[in-house]
């Protein structure tokens, strides 16, 4: 879901996980999310360092489509770092049904510290014999120990369950490729993202990239400092503009994804939905705007 | 105008970017706590003056319940409205404050106002036959424009102006000159004419015939009411806007020195072009903050509320250029207004023997 709060007087969109059972909304009118701080991470920080009980803060629905199989079939978990947030919800909704296929989870931590709701996970497997728990530190030998073929090779009926993947992009690609050359079909991985915002970088040469007008459904490359507008005007779009030198601001309009620059402040612009001035905003990188 | 070579007006640009540099590094949370405050104020007096305005055959409450709506359309008019639309607080990324979709209190529609006033006065500002602003299509206000009779009663028209402001701003879009010089078509001011019909009609409606009918026993006190809330915010929005740009010192410009300008000559047109007035706290907040119309006008988009913080350092780069920094009271300002509507509604031989006369009399 979508948590929507105001940081330093800027409203900001995030995406989290539910890490509870929609039974605990059933019951108690209650959700858990489970959200770590993010280095450097705008909202995280401020949601650790900040929000106290009694605040507000805006929600979406709950979206996507990490649903648990019905009727049950055997399902494997493949999680890493705060990915395990949303396997976590799902656990806890099976167990209370006492859901009869076998799970299993392999969990991937950079070490055994790093390990998100360690009790929980321990008190589920004790209580409830379909699950059997692995947990897999990446960092703590001399090299890193990333998922590997032999780590599948205890699940047993391997390619009649549905996998579903949650973690940093490293971790799922690997786990697509070894799913597949075990045999198991596409439509039985199912995977959510979960990875950190990339940084922004100031580079020059960093600049440009592939911009959507999602209203005109049209799709242009661009290169080196051409703004919006000189991109969107060259694709033959006609936004609405005066000055053509950020004062007016009649060439605002809304950025749904991406980064953009400005010309005139140098500021590097956050990657959700903002206003942005298409005159002097030079896009970082892929930028998806509703013109 | 004060004449700056290229190097100077480099410079100029680079002292006013810094100035603007610091506020934007400093914009949060204090800004949105700002705005949501002067949201809240005008919100309750509207909504006090709309309940109070029933009981208005009392006279006391009728007075209360007019100055508590006509300030409630102040506010959102000039210090949310004006300042939203400007794209001061784009920044804080709420749909309720965002310059593309605010819609204002007022007759003339927020996109038609976006486009005469954000676009045309502020890029074009004081340019004689390109700002639409300046007198506004129905004042003589400099030399740049030949005296004709009908200039002697322009006072008249300026009242009337200031009247109906509302209405005249709704209808600025319109260009009524060009469509006389035949220059465009009433053909093609269709698609304004219809978006002016929509919200002027919605405005007048509310005001008008809503509000009346639902009290209906009161009905004529409620619109008496409405009425004068609504003359109220035109008069005073008509003088702030005239004490910005109309005051003795403020300058002029001819198109040919403003072709393919620089930023730092828009600067210095900003500079000289506007006055500011001063006054208390309230004041300044009344008037939308446009009492720093100097500050407004080089910085557009910078949260209104800010303008009294940095005017200090505009008045050093000033000093540092030996730029005039055009201020004074409030009655100074619009006395030296009233007299330049008058002065050049005179033909210029007669303007310029007064003026004379006057000087001599100085002397
Ligand atoms: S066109 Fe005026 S701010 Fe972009």
């Amino acid at each position: 879901m979508n948590i929507c709060t105001d940081v330093n007087g800027v409203r900001r969109t995030r995406t989290f996980s539910l890490s509870s059972s929609p039974l605990l909304w059933e019951i108690q009118g209650q959700i858990t999310l489970t959200i770590k701080r993010l280095p450097g991470g705008l909202v995280t920080n401020w949601m650790h360092d900040s929000l106290e009980e009694g605040d507000v803060i805006g929600l979406t629905e709950a979206f996507g489509d990490f649903q648990i199989p019905q009727p049950a079939k055997p399902v494997l978990y493949i999680a890493g770092g705060s990915g395990i947030t949303p396997i976590l919800s799902q656990l806890e909704t099976m167990a209370a049904e006492n859901y009869r296929a076998s799970v299993a989870l392999l969990y991937f931590v950079r070490t055994q510290d790093d390990v998100i709701a360690r009790e929980a996970l321990t008190a589920l497997a004790a209580r409830w014999p379909a699950l059997s728990l692995t947990i897999i530190a990446t960092h703590e030998g001399e090299a890193p120990r990333y998922l590997k073929d032999s780590d599948l090779t205890p699940v047993t009926g391997l390619k009649v369950r549905e996998v579903y993947l949650c973690g940093p992009k490293g971790l799922m690609d690997l786990a697509n490729d070894l799913l597949s050359q075990r045999g198991v079909k596409e439509q039985q991985i199912h995977s959510t993202f979960f990875a950190p915002p990339a940084q922004a970088q100031l580079n020059s040469d960093q600049l440009g990239g592939e911009v959507t007008f999602t209203t005109s459904n049209l799709k242009v490359g661009s290169e080196g400092d051409a703004n919006l507008l000189e991109i969107a005007e060259a694709a033959g779009l006609k936004p609405q503009h005066g000055c053509r030198m950020g004062i007016c601001h009649q060439c605002s309009c809304r950025k749904t994804s991406g980064t953009v620059v400005n010309r005139l402040t140098g500021k590097v612009s956050g990657p959700g939905e903002e206003t942005v001035q298409l005159c002097v905003s030079v896009p970082q990188g892929p930028v998806a705007l509703n013109v | 105008m004060k004449k700056l070579n290229e190097e100077q007006l480099n410079e100029l640009q680079n002292d006013l970017d810094a100035i603007r540099d610091e506020v934007l590094a400093d914009l949060g949370e204090r800004d949105a706590n700002y705005i949501r405050k002067i949201v809240r104020l005008h919100r309750t007096l509207e909504i006090g003056g709309r309940v109070m305005m029933p009981f208005g055959f009392i006279p006391p409450v009728f007075v209360a319940a007019t100055a508590s709506l006509g300030i409630a359309k102040i506010l959102e008019n000039m210090e949310i409205g004006h300042n939203v639309m400007h794209g001061q607080y784009d920044w804080m990324n709420d749909p309720s404050l965002n310059s593309q979709t605010y819609e204002w209190d007022t007759a003339c529609s927020s996109e038609s106002w976006r486009r005469t006033h954000n676009y045309e006065h502020h890029t074009y500002t004081n340019i004689i036959g390109k700002d639409r602003d300046y007198g506004y299509a129905v004042l003589r206000l400099s030399d740049d424009e030949r005296w004709k009779p009908w200039h002697s009663l322009q006072f008249i028209n300026y009242v009337l102006l200031s009247t109906l402001f509302q209405w005249g701003v709704g209808l600025h879009e319109l260009e009524t000159e060009k469509l006389t010089r035949r220059e465009i078509r009433l053909r093609d001011k269709i698609p304004f004419l219809k978006d002016f019909a929509r919200k002027g009609g919605r405005q007048a409606f509310k005001d008008y015939v809503f509000f009346p009918v639902l009290t209906l026993p009161v009905a004529p006190i409620v619109l008496a009411g409405n009425v004068g809330a609504n003359l109220i915010r035109n008069l005073w929005a008509s003088t702030v806007i005239f004490c910005g740009h109309f005051t003795q010192d403020a300058e002029t410009f001819s198109e040919e020195e403003c072709e393919g300008e620089s930023k730092g000559h828009w600067y210095l047109r900003q500079l000289t072009g506007s006055s500011n007035f001063t006054g208390g706290k309230w004041l300044h907040v009344l008037s939308g903050h446009l009492s720093y119309q100097v500050e407004h006008h080089v910085f557009p988009d910078l949260p209104a509320h800010r303008y009294p913080e940095i005017s200090k350092k505009v008045q050093a780069v000033c000093k540092k250029h030996d730029i005039p920094y055009n201020t004074g009271t409030f009655a100074k300002q619009y006395g030296t207004v009233l007299s330049r509507i008058a002065r050049y509604s005179l033909p210029d031989a007669l303007r310029t023997r007064l003026e004379g006369k006057r000087e001599l009399q100085a002397i």
